[in-house]
């Protein structure tokens, strides 16, 4: 159920400006459960608490969306370029053949 | 393993570190494959990339999982799948380690879904362990033009640093979206995510293909509003016709998907389920007459590769 009625937009966190790596603090990243050879994409926890809930209504005062403000700004993490920089691939002819 | 279409749309790169694909190539990782991608990809895909603004090389494996588990679902139960739904039932999870002890992070193979706490999503299943150097094995793969206009989202040319949107904002309230949720959540009620996937393969079907199809014709409807499709039996290297030899040759395709049954994951179905006898559930295996053990608890202290070693 839709708990405000509000025109308001959520802060619009699309901003694609990169920040330089020393105007940031200490990374906030979600910490990879011990053990774990590589992030492949572990579950983690949701505790939501991060987060603020902002429920949209439409003219009727029927939910329309709902939608949430990270309050952490998960884009604050620095990175060390603006080109992404992989390592070196690994892949050799005989891997695609292989998935082919 | 059936993965690529046509090796001649793969390139491989070994001399960059920054990837430089051409203007109709995406950057793909060798597991996103084994976890069911497939190029031309269904058409919810980019969409979900667009909403959630990332790229496809920002994805981890077990995110493609999700996104293969949630088309299986709604597919599955004769509802059209969409990118609206599917944002409305996930959010978006920043996931990296620092690098070399530094406050740097990695920017791609970075982003998994999680569900929202609201979504009532299915219990839960996923891989945990990944070789560390999984994001080493990328490659080019072209994109036919003539899907370029679908798949636009996919292509980024250069790549450049990006963070995504970890909830967007979605149309939820539309009937065919409305429809896809309550799809999701009749499944996501009465089968597991290890089911889920154990259908979707014993069926020969990659969610995540543009070619997904399910197939129409006289269905069937449980009292919990479980749908069987009357899929047809499809023969898979030695295995003609459905057996038991049949069944645990799908288990074990699975745990390359989500990985090995673990005490985690028993809790997890004993919470969602609570004293439901037995806690599987599989159409697929119904529709095929093939009997299936129950996944067996664990016993206090009881481990995964325990019970492995015990079992050999």
């Amino acid at each position: 159920m839709a708990r405000t009625r509000t025109t308001a937009v959520a802060a619009d966190d699309r901003d694609p400006e990169v920040v330089p790596p020393e105007e940031h603090g200490v990374p906030e990243a979600e910490e990879i459960p011990k053990g774990d050879a590589g992030d492949g994409g572990s579950e983690g926890s949701d505790d939501g608490s991060e987060d603020e809930d902002i429920y949209y209504v439409d003219e009727d005062g029927e939910p329309l969306v709902e939608v949430t403000v990270p309050k952490k700004r998960s884009r604050d993490r620095p990175c060390k370029s603006s080109h992404i920089i992989f390592s070196k691939s690994k892949i050799i002819p005989a891997d695609l053949r292989e998935m082919k | 393993m059936g993965y690529l279409e046509s090796v001649d749309l793969c390139r491989i790169d070994l001399a960059n570190e920054t990837p430089k694909p051409r203007d109709n190539e995406v950057v793909v990782f060798k597991d996103f494959f084994q976890m069911g991608f497939r190029l031309p990809c269904h058409r919810i895909i980019p969409e979900i990339l667009d909403k959630f603004e990332i790229k496809l090389h920002q994805l981890t494996p077990n995110a493609i999982a999700r996104i293969g588990v949630y088309i299986w679902m709604v597919s599955s139960q004769g509802v059209r799948p969409t990118s609206d739904s599917f944002c409305r039932i996930h959010k978006l999870h920043y996931q990296t380690k620092a690098r070399g002890g530094s406050i740097f992070h990695n920017n791609f193979g970075c982003y998994n879904f999680k569900y929202r706490r609201d979504a009532r999503g299915p219990s839960i299943a996923s891989q945990s362990k990944w070789p560390s150097d999984w994001t080493q094995y990328w490659f080019y793969h072209e994109v036919n033009l003539s899907l370029r206009l679908d798949h636009s989202c996919l292509i980024a040319k250069p790549l450049m640093v990006n963070f995504g949107r970890p909830r967007p904002m979605c149309a939820s309230s539309n009937e065919v979206n409305m429809r896809a949720r309550s799809a999701f959540e009749t499944v996501a009620a009465h089968i597991s995510t290890r089911d889920l996937v154990e259908e979707y393969l014993a069926v020969r079907a990659a969610p995540c293909n543009a070619s997904l199809s399910v197939p129409k014709g006289l269905r069937t409807t449980d009292r919990n509003g479980l749908v069987t499709l009357p899929f047809k039996f499809k023969a898979i290297g030695k295995f003609t016709r459905p057996s038991e030899a049949w069944r645990k040759y799908i288990e074990r395709l699975a745990c390359k998907v989500v990985g090995n049954f673990v005490p985690k994951e028993d809790k997890e179905m004993s919470e969602h389920f609570g004293d439901r006898v037995p806690r599987r559930f599989n159409r697929i295996y119904n529709l095929f007459k093939v009997p299936y053990p129950d996944y067996e608890a664990f016993e206090e202290g009881e481990t995964a590769i325990g019970r492995l070693r015990a079992l050999r």
